[in-house]
C-alpha cells in the first residue's frame, strides 16, 4: 500500500499511491491511514488523484479510517477522479465529507514542514 | 492424447472474448476479482461500445463478485464464479453463477437507506445499494446448488450516473 504523507502544520497530507482501493486492499488501506494520522495534526488530507477505482470496500475504509481518527482530528478528501467521486455522490458519502477539488485548494497556502 | 497426459491446471482467470461479448471463469478470492476486472477493462472494457458502460459495470461486478466471495464463499476453498457480460442494444447484460451458499431468505438484500450521520456512520452495506441504483432487471435464482444472479446495465442509466 502505498501512502505518501507530507506535514503541512496544521494539515497531513497523505497522497494515495494506488490505481485501486477495492476489497483486497481495504484492510491495508484503513489500517496505513490509521498508522500515518495517529497523533498528526487535525486536519488530515486525503489525496486520490491516483485512484481509478473505488468499491464499497475501499468507501467503508474510508469511513472507518475516519471514525478511528483521534478527537479533534478530521478526514477530508482531494482530488477525485470522477469514477471516485461517483462512488460518493451514489452513496451520499459527499455530504459527509469535505471534498476539496485538489490538494492546492484544500492546503490553502500552508506551508510544508517536511 | 495419452491417458497418463496431465491434464494442464487452468491458470485463472480465464477470459474468453466473444463476439457479443466476454466469458470469464475466476477464483473466488477478492484478489482474483481485482485481477479479473483489471484484464477486463485492459482487454475489452477500453472498447467501444462497452466502454461507455464499463465504470459502472466494472463497480457493480466488483460489488457482486466481492458478495460472493465474503459471503457465498466464506465457508468454501477454491470456490469458482463463472461471469457472462453479453453486449446488447438494451446494454450490458450480466450473468454471475457460483456454487456457494445460497443467499439467506433465498432472496436478495434489501438496500439499506445509507444516509448521512455522521455519528453513526456505516463503514459497510454500501454494496448492494450502488448495484440496485446502477443495474436494471436484478434478479437471484438458486438453481441445480448454484446461484445464478442476473443484471443489466442500459446505456442511458449508466450515461447519466457515471
Amino acid at each position: 500500500m502505498k501512502l505518501e504523507q507530507q506535514n503541512f502544520g496544521t494539515a497531513l497530507l497523505i497522497t494515495v499511491g494506488e490505481d485501486r482501493i477495492d476489497a483486497a486492499v481495504a484492510i491495508q488501506f484503513k489500517d496505513g491511514l490509521r498508522s500515518l494520522a495517529d497523533g498528526g495534526p487535525e486536519r488530515v488530507i486525503l489525496d486520490l488523484q491516483q485512484v481509478q477505482f473505488l468499491d464499497s470496500s475501499g468507501l467503508g475504509a474510508v469511513v472507518a479510517a475516519m471514525k478511528l481518527l483521534g478527537p479533534g482530528q478530521t478526514l477530508e478528501l482531494a482530488n477525485l477522479t470522477p469514477v471516485v467521486a461517483n462512488v460518493f455522490r451514489l452513496t451520499r458519502m459527499d455530504r459527509v465529507f469535505t471534498i476539496h477539488d485538489d490538494a492546492d485548494a484544500a492546503l490553502g497556502g500552508l506551508a510544508n514542514v517536511g | 492424447m495419452s491417458a497418463e497426459q496431465a491434464i494442464p491446471e487452468l491458470k485463472l482467470p480465464v477470459c474468453h472474448i466473444l463476439k457479443e461479448g466476454v466469458q470469464i471463469t475466476l477464483c473466488a478470492t477478492s484478489e482474483d476479482v481485482r485481477d479479473a476486472l483489471i484484464a477486463l477493462r485492459q482487454d475489452w472494457g477500453h472498447l467501444d461500445p462497452a466502454m461507455a458502460l464499463w465504470p459502472a459495470a466494472e463497480l457493480v461486478l466488483a460489488e457482486t463478485m466481492n458478495n460472493i466471495v465474503e459471503h457465498a464463499m466464506a465457508r468454501h476453498d477454491q470456490g469458482k464464479i463463472g461471469l457472462y457480460i453479453k453486449l446488447g442494444q438494451s446494454g450490458l447484460s450480466c450473468c454471475l453463477n457460483d456454487d456457494g451458499d445460497p443467499m439467506p431468505g433465498g432472496a436478495l438484500p434489501e438496500a439499506a437507506v445509507t444516509g448521512p450521520c455522521p455519528d453513526d456512520l456505516p463503514e459497510g452495506g454500501f454494496g448492494w445499494p450502488l448495484v440496485r441504483c446502477l443495474t436494471h432487471d436484478l434478479s437471484y435464482e438458486r438453481a441445480s446448488g448454484e446461484n445464478i444472479l442476473r443484471f443489466r446495465l442500459a446505456w442511458n442509466k449508466a450515461a447519466t450516473t457515471s
